[in-house]
């Protein structure tokens, strides 16, 4: 509790009020705009921010000699404050402002000032019933001090900080939350990447030997595919969410991103026979993603082929406005009705249609269309006249700005393909499966392969006189890692290439194998071609 | 000022008693959110706009504009696009009294050039880096409130609330009538009259000397 009367403790005079000036009347309903605004100022911010800004504020709308924030588990280690003198310590603090926590009384407790000169009058301010949330502590050498109008003040910090601090827990505790689901996002996509490794590899190795039935490998394959589309776009809404997405953004031509688009999307729009239209004007650039851009207008492209009946028309149109690139895909499918036209961009949103067998999807789409748009400065909006009546996408983004034309002086032809050569290499998983159809496609392949399931089993296989050119280690192995396992490696053969196996395809992944040593980097499931390349060069990064 | 002009107007205030705000924004996506209106409001009045802006952002500012809303941001002739270090930080350093003569030239030539009125937005984010003479701002901006409320323009200082510190928003919205801070528009009638203002900003001079 606050003192109600200026100094003495005795009780308030409300019939005094009227004495008070003009002047301090208008002071404090000044300094009440700037209390109120505390909220506004704390949004976003953590209980620990937001109590540094409450302290630096009271201290100043009070004129305050010292403020101190005294908070209650688990953000008791936080301890803002302020003293108008910066070389007295915090624990010099903390023992002064010590009698009147103790107190928690409304009354002003007089206690020494550290500094010297006249003694510090302290008051308790609680914040919440029975100062749940903590408290502040302020402090000022004048003998009046707390005024009237200043409890008045205090009180509103008080108020309001208590209402701050309980936004902040719960801004925390969803944002934990948050942190908990992409966390989980993460794991998901990589432990649904791991089995899908070996049923892509098992599927290459039957296409290669021609074992299995065509018809039913294809659905095998087609499924397959279907598949690591979805654990991709889980794996690109995990990157997005937790902002590890880096463009390789430059300059581009919008048509050969559309061209690019189209591809993707062509064989859903065939297998519908939609009649697709593309009107692109000419000469449109913007700086961005050509992946991802063709990944926006794909997923556009493949939104419009699923919703509509098939032997349907979609549109896709390019065309500059002001300063922007406009891009449009159009169906006449079965529409959005207007109250879903905001919530079709909201991850895992699914309208009614989401639930039609034809359709599928885990409504990530859109998700990872808005979210790439908005990481290229663009916008993404839908329209629709309504259910049956089509859908329109309308992407903006911006226009490149117009660079210096650049001469390319004439390229060096690029040296012929090394011939295939064989090799001996090391293959290391702990997922049996994946690592020997991995081994049998590289010994289909005409190389000399050992496999280990584990770091100790590679060893082994060293200390027994093998001598791998290279070494493909994947990272994730429990007890002795690929990490750990490269550096022993390294040490017993500093001439075998390094080739990291990951789920995890992130720049900081990368970055973290080729500081240990490894020279490749691969993302899981691997392509046979991808690593009959590298096996076939000489193997440097 | 014509006296038929309407009001400017901020985030549904009307500029007809102040004429100085003070804005807080979370993001430059917020930021154009609530100017781009303002900007566009002038333009479409006839009037002229100057948008002074952190050079980092020039090659991308005029898109950005133009995809908030703002007609032909990037090659109207009715708005001007300038950057900090050809306004506030001149030489590398801010001088009150040479940006105070560039308000009011600002609003002159507008004048004889046939404008009605013109409208100032100044973002701010280089106040809050160690410059030679930063420490004038708040004095600035008590000072300025003078010329635009005479002068009756318009004008928004516009700040990044995730680098200000409880001291400084206080400072700041005492000393201007409108404010707004996280999408919410404060008016302060009690706004701190400059003269008391500097004199209390002389007398914490004082104490900390």
């Amino acid at each position: 509790m606050l003192p109600l009367t200026a100094g003495a403790e005795k009780p308030a005079d409300h019939s005094r009020t009227h004495s008070i000036p003009a002047a301090d009347l208008e002071d404090c309903l000044r300094d009440l705009v700037s209390v109120l605004a505390l909220p506004s100022f704390c949004r976003g911010r953590s209980q620990a921010e937001a109590m540094v800004i409450v302290v630096d504020s009271a201290r100043t709308l009070l004129h305050a000699e010292l403020a101190y924030a005294h908070l209650k588990p688990p953000q008791q280690a936080v301890e803002p404050f302020w003293f108008a003198n910066p070389e007295i310590p915090v624990a010099a603090i903390r023992a002064l402002v010590a009698p009147a926590i103790e107190a928690n009384s409304n009354s002003a407790v007089t206690v020494p000032n550290p500094s010297g000169g006249a003694p510090l009058r302290l008051i308790f301010v609680p914040i919440g019933f029975y100062a749940e949330a903590g408290a502040l502590v302020l402090g000022s050498t004048r003998p009046d001090f707390p005024r009237p109008l200043e409890v008045i003040t205090t009180r509103a910090i008080a108020s309001l900080t208590s209402a701050t601090l309980d936004n902040a827990r719960l801004l925390e505790v969803a944002r934990e939350s948050e942190r908990r689901k992409d966390d989980f996002m993460a794991l998901l996509g990589h432990e649904l990447r791991n089995p899908l490794a070996p049923i892509l590899t098992a599927l290459q190795l039957m296409k290669l030997r021609n074992v299995g039935g065509e018809k039913e490998r294809g659905i095998i394959e087609r499924q397959t595919h279907h598949m690591v589309q979805l654990v991709n776009d889980l794996f690109d809404i995990s990157r997005l969410t937790r902002g590890t997405v880096e463009l390789d953004k430059k300059e581009i031509g919008l048509s050969d991103v559309a061209a690019q688009a189209i591809e993707m999307a062509a064989p859903l729009i065939e297998k519908h026979r939609h009649l697709l239209q593309v009107s692109i004007d000419s000469g449109l650039r913007v700086n961005g993603d050509a992946t991802r851009l063709a990944q926006v207008f794909s997923n556009l492209l493949t939104n419009a082929a699923r919703y509509t009946e098939p032997g349907g028309q979609i549109h896709l149109e390019a065309r500059r406005t002001d300063a922007a690139v406009e891009v449009r895909v159009r169906d006449n499918g079965r529409g959005i009705e207007e109250e879903m036209l905001e919530k079709v961009f909201i991850l895992f949103f699914q309208t009614d249609r989401g639930k039609d067998a034809l359709s599928g999807g885990l409504g990530l789409g859109l998700a990872l269309v808005k979210s790439l748009v908005e990481l290229h400065g663009g916008t993404v909006a839908a329209s629709s006249a309504g259910r049956g009546k089509g859908a329109l996408f309308t992407v903006t983004l911006p226009l490149a700005r117009p660079s210096p034309t650049v001469t390319h002086l004439p390229a060096p032809s690029p040296p012929a393909e090394p011939a295939a050569v064989p090799r001996c290499v090391l293959v290391v998983d702990d997922n049996h499966d994946a690592a020997d159809l991995l081994a049998e496609l590289l010994r289909a392949s005409g190389h000399e392969v050992r496999v280990a399931y584990d770091g100790a089993g590679a060893l082994t296989l060293l200390a027994a006189r093998f001598e791998p050119a290279f070494a493909l280690l994947d990272l994730g192995m429990p007890g002795m890692d690929g990490y750990e396992l490269a550096q022993r490696v390294r040490e017993k053969r500093p001439k075998t290439v390094l080739v990291a196996l990951s789920g995890y395809t992130e720049a900081g992944a990368r970055a973290k194998s080729l500081a240990v040593g490894f020279a490749h980097h691969l993302a899981k499931p691997v392509n046979l071609e991808v690593v009959n390349g590298l096996l076939n060069s000489r193997g440097s990064s | 000022m014509h006296e038929s002009l309407k009001p400017a107007s901020i985030a549904g205030a009307k500029f007809d008693k102040y004429f100085h705000t003070c804005a807080f924004f979370g993001s430059r996506a917020e930021e154009y959110r609530i100017i781009s209106p303002f900007i566009t409001e002038g333009l479409e009045g006839g009037e002229k706009a100057i948008y002074i802006v952190d050079p980092a952002i020039l090659p991308e500012h005029a898109g950005r504009l133009a995809e908030a809303g703002v007609p032909c941001a990037a090659h109207s002739k009715d708005l001007d696009i300038v950057t900090w270090t050809d306004t506030y930080l001149l030489n590398g350093k801010f001088d009150m009294e040479f940006m105070l003569s560039t308000v009011k030239e600002v609003i002159r030539t507008g004048r004889e050039q046939g404008y009605p009125r013109s409208r100032i937005v100044g973002q701010m984010g280089w106040a809050l880096q160690p410059f030679p003479g930063v420490e004038q701002l708040i004095e600035y901006e008590v000072r300025v409130n003078d010329v635009l409320a005479r002068e009756q323009h318009p004008a928004i200082c516009v700040y990044d609330v995730n680098k200000l510190t409880g001291s400084m928003m206080t400072d700041l919205l005492r000393t201007h009538p409108l404010t707004i801070i996280g999408g919410t528009l404060y008016e302060n009638p009690f706004y701190r009259p400059a003269e008391e203002m500097l004199s209390d900003l002389r007398s914490r001079h004082l104490a900390q000397a």
